[in-house]
């Protein structure tokens, strides 16, 4: 008997003491370098970094691949920026984030076969070249030109994506789809297409449903 | 000797008992306790932020990550009515992140379906219709900025947040979103996808007008105040306590007036004018004064009671029968023990006596652990709440030229009297403006948001600590509500 009450008294306490968190031990986390390219800690079914990698990636191969754009005799002048790349997803990004690093991609992988126009500096080179006509500044030393380069071609595209939930089970399932397109600049002819797509679905815990 | 042994194991029993009881029913985990943090770290904290909201972002750092989300969305729409927008901004893509974040193998997540573990101990993400007002106000802070491509993402986003109604007719049907992913777009001139997103919106709301196409200024008033959580049901049963909502405010309408300029025609050219002389002077633009009611967009209210029973209530439920089933257990066994000790006091014989105070002894241990057991079981829904919404949101387009700066909003009883009058200024980016007035205050009164920390703290007066903390007071460090370690 004795025992008996020996063992619940010591099986009482060891359910009160369970049931209750008393101390918050998050031991926390230390700043760590992850890996863009990979997914990291914090996932949701947007567009993430490494999806940005991996289309931009995939892009830049593809176009290299393109002879009016990599293997023309003059090298084609290519404007590469968000001006025409349009997000109609559920999905809040910076554009600039996929062109800037598919226009720096490219740059360097292209190494002259491409030159690249920088329309959204135009403000900035048009202020410096007005400088240097009024003579407020010299002339520095690169030869002046008659006016900022034309673009050949530019690049357009749009984001979209379709979104869809299971409301018995709260999973949640997006499909990301991203066209990229080159555009001659003179004819509007599209010279280049191509299309990166990708579905995500997660669920959230019964206690958020 | 024998005797007084046997007498005295129930009352260690009942003492045990009861000191088990007691300590599970006064179960408080950490994560619900404000936290202490060092007076410089609070001052760095709140440099930036506004005076008028320096106690709310205190709690906001004492509260930490439970109450993150929630803390974000109260203060980015009160920064945001301030003219913050770049702290409200920084305020709501930290509550969508957290919003956005998928809770899967999550401990908190897990702890809070434990049996003797309230709902409230989870992050807080809030219900669908505190998650789309959050989608809202970002959209907003993109439209003020211009940005009216990730407007449009944000109201979308938003519309998913509202896809788990329990019955059919009332998933994603926040009509709020599809309008303004209508508008964002056409702002951001793509008319086609503007068509497709007022196709949408008529799909859910067959009344209010759609923009004309010429319109470029949509005014937005929010009129009356949040609808309020509780858990329903009686304390002392061992039903489920499920969340319920209640409307907190009267219902109050939207009237907007505004001067209109209509430009002069040009004036006639004057005939044999000599050379050189100087043209007419320009005729000034006619003022039109013009008032109009504004249509409602969405009623907040209703979307936060149709969304009908939550998944989680089912762990509610399961919680709530084991109260019930502990309880049986309790009543009987204490019937139990009370008719044992009746035996042992009525038998002559002595071996009946002991045998039947033992048995009486277990059974009454055995009540009040179960007992205690359904006094601790949290069947209680999570009633934290935003409490600075608004009740209903109305929304009147307007085709005004960009002389027009300001809108004057009467807020009307449904008597017809005005309540309160609002002067709104008008803020133009790219193709559109937006006029935007929240009615009731938007700086929450209490710096702590409903049922955010145990009600003993609830109750303390929040006062920001002096260069020097109060002695005997630990101090720890936390993590602040944006994720930044602080020691």
């Amino acid at each position: 008997m004795r025992r008996l009450f020996k063992m619940s008294t010591v099986f009482a306490a060891g359910l009160a003491l369970t049931a209750c968190q008393t101390v918050d031990n998050t031991a926390g986390t230390p700043t760590t370098y992850v890996d863009p390219g990979s997914s990291g800690p914090v996932r949701g079914v947007g567009i993430e970094s490494q999806d940005i990698i991996s289309m931009t990636d995939q892009m830049m191969r593809d176009m290299l691949t393109e002879p009016r754009l990599a293997s023309a005799a003059t090298p084609p002048h290519i404007i590469i920026d968000s001006e025409y790349f349009q997000n109609e997803s559920s999905s809040r990004l910076n554009k600039n984030s996929i062109t800037d690093r598919l226009r720096v991609s490219l740059n360097r992988s292209a190494q002259g076969r491409m030159q690249f126009v920088g329309r959204h500096y135009a403000d900035m080179v048009a202020k410096e070249r007005e400088l240097k006509r009024q003579g407020v500044v010299d002339k520095a030393t690169v030869p002046g030109a008659k006016a900022q380069k034309g673009g050949d071609y530019r690049l357009g595209g749009r984001i979209t994506s379709l979104d869809s939930r299971d409301p018995r089970t709260g999973m949640i399932q997006r499909y990301n789809q991203i066209v990229f397109e080159m555009v001659d600049l003179e004819t509007a002819e599209i010279i280049w297409s191509g299309i990166y797509e990708f579905a995500k679905s997660a669920q959230d815990d019964i206690i958020y449903r | 000797m024998g005797r007084a042994k046997r007498a005295g194991v129930p009352v260690k029993c009942l003492v045990a008992a009861t000191m088990g009881g007691a300590l599970l029913s006064g179960c408080v985990t950490a994560r619900e306790q404000e936290q202490t943090v060092k007076p410089e770290v609070v001052r760095d904290y709140l440099a930036d932020k506004p005076g008028e909201l320096h106690r709310h972002f205190y709690v906001s750092l004492t509260q930490g990550q439970r109450n993150r989300v929630l803390n974000d969305m109260r203060l980015g729409l009160a920064a945001y009515s301030l003219g913050q927008t770049e702290l409200s901004t920084r305020l709501f893509d930290d509550a969508l992140q957290g919003i956005e974040a998928v809770y899967a193998n999550n401990e908190n997540a897990k702890a809070a379906r434990q049996l003797f573990v309230k709902e409230a101990v989870k992050d807080f993400k809030g219900e669908p219709y505190e998650r789309v007002m959050a989608y809202y106000y970002r959209g907003l802070l993109y439209m003020g900025a211009g940005d009216y491509e990730n407007a449009r993402a944000s109201f979308k986003g938003g519309m998913l947040q509202d896809a788990f109604a329990e019955e059919e007719q009332n998933r994603a049907d926040f009509s709020l979103m599809p309008y303004l992913q209508g508008w964002s777009a056409r702002c951001a001139g793509n008319p086609s996808l503007a068509a497709e997103d007022f196709k949408e919106f008529r799909d859910v709301n067959k009344d209010t007008p759609l923009p004309g196409d010429k319109d470029n200024v949509l005014v937005l008033v929010e009129a009356g105040t949040a609808p309020v959580k509780f858990s329903a049901g009686d304390a002392n049963s061992a039903k489920p306590r499920y969340l319920k909502l209640l409307r907190a405010s009267p219902t109050e309408t939207a009237r907007v007036s505004w001067v209109d300029l209509i430009p002069a025609p040009p004036a006639p050219p004057v005939k044999n004018a000599k050379k050189g002389a100087p043209p007419p002077a320009a005729i000034a633009p006619t003022q039109v004064p013009r008032t109009m009611d504004a249509p409602l967009v969405e009623d907040i209210f209703h979307q936060a009671v149709t969304r009908g029973g939550r998944e989680f209530d089912s762990v509610l439920n399961g919680k709530a029968q084991f109260k019930s089933g502990a309880n049986t257990v309790g009543n009987v066994a204490l019937a139990g023990a009370g008719a044992a000790a009746m035996i042992a006091m009525t038998s002559g014989n002595s071996a009946i006596q002991q045998n039947a105070g033992a048995a009486g002894a277990a059974l009454l241990l055995v009540g009040l652990m179960a007992k205690a057991a359904a006094e601790a079981a949290e069947p209680d829904a999570d009633t934290r709440y935003w409490d600075n919404l608004p009740d209903r949101v109305y929304g009147l387009p307007l085709t005004l030229n960009d002389g027009v700066n300001t809108v004057l909003v009467e807020f009307l009883a449904p008597d017809g009297t005005t309540v309160r009058t609002s002067e709104v200024a008008i803020k133009r980016a790219g193709r559109c403006g937006l006029a935007w007035v929240h009615g009731a205050p938007a700086v929450p009164p209490n710096p702590r948001a409903p049922y955010s920390a145990p009600p003993e703290q609830m109750a303390r007066p929040v006062i920001l600590p002096s260069a020097a903390p109060p002695a005997g007071i630990p101090v720890t460090a936390v993590s602040s509500p944006n994720g930044e370690k602080k020691e």
